[in-house]
């Protein structure tokens, strides 16, 4: 299920790439570089893979900085 | 056939993958799994010294790995900060995570690099991938840096990735090579 997560948009290293930074459920940030088709304003569009306890794990578009493919965000950072 | 975050989950639960410890669920990716890089790294000390030529001869009867690499490399039990790993080197590692692919699993898989690292540079294996059908251990990384910076190496770092792959039939036997259950002593 797609998922719409806040995110901080910046240019990316080539042009149609957007940089997207996300905070995750404990309060650290998420950084993925991905085409510019998976923003919607400032919106991540990712997928939703699970639910737990006010958390939501998704899973971004590419792999992120860090090497996640998925992480935890709080329920109140995804919006339509 | 390569399998998805589903069916690697429907596959640990019923044992035919062993993944120890756990797997937590973000270390899923819709196709693959992630492992995480131990405490334990190999450095080699090549001191190269001037008119002394060192050769590896694979091809002599006896070679063992094992022996050359005791003998030419230490073992560092990495801490919290890790190893840098320079320009042009290259290491021996080890995943946190012990993989068994039972043979009656009709399972095999893949390890792979993360693009987060490759894109620093840093490759993890070199041209030996595959792991077998009945495979035990931990996985050993070839891991070099390719790349023209230095790059810290932590331990529990997201090294690698595994692709599980469905077998056409049953081998008819396990994998007991020289590397059945590698080790990193």
């Amino acid at each position: 299920m797609t998922a719409k997560i806040d995110c901080t948009v910046s240019e990316g290293l080539m042009p149609n790439e957007k940089i997207a930074k996300i905070e995750t459920a404990d309060g650290k940030s998420e950084v993925v570089a991905v085409s510019h088709k998976n923003i919607e304003g400032n919106k991540l569009m990712a997928f939703e893979v699970g639910r737990r306890e006010g958390k939501v794990l998704i899973e971004l578009p590419r792999e992120s900085a860090s090497g996640r493919w998925r992480v935890w965000v709080k329920e109140s950072a995804i919006g339509g | 056939m390569i399998l998805t975050d589903r069916e690697i989950q429907a596959a640990i639960d019923c044992k035919q993958i062993i993944v120890d410890p756990a797997p937590d669920v973000d270390a899923y990716s819709s196709t693959s799994l992630d492992l995480t890089l131990s405490r334990a790294l190999r450095i080699w000390k090549m001191e190269r010294v001037k008119g002394v030529e060192q050769i590896i001869c694979p091809a002599t009867e006896g070679y063992q790995f094992a022996d050359f690499a005791k003998e030419y490399s230490d073992l560092k039990e990495l801490d919290g900060e890790g190893y840098v790993i320079k320009p042009q080197e290259f290491v021996l590692g080890w995943t946190e995570q012990n993989i068994e692919l039972p043979t009656a699993s009709r399972l095999a898989a893949r390890v792979e690099g993360k693009s987060s690292l490759a894109r620093l540079g840093i490759g993890i294996h070199i041209t030996a991938p595959t792991i077998h059908a009945g495979f035990q251990g931990p996985i050993q990384l070839e891991i070099y840096n390719h790349g023209l910076l230095k790059v810290r190496l932590v331990p529990g770092m997201r090294v690698c990735q595994l692709i599980f792959e469905q077998c056409l039939g049953t081998p008819e036997k396990g994998y007991k090579g020289q590397f059945y259950g590698q080790t990193k002593n």
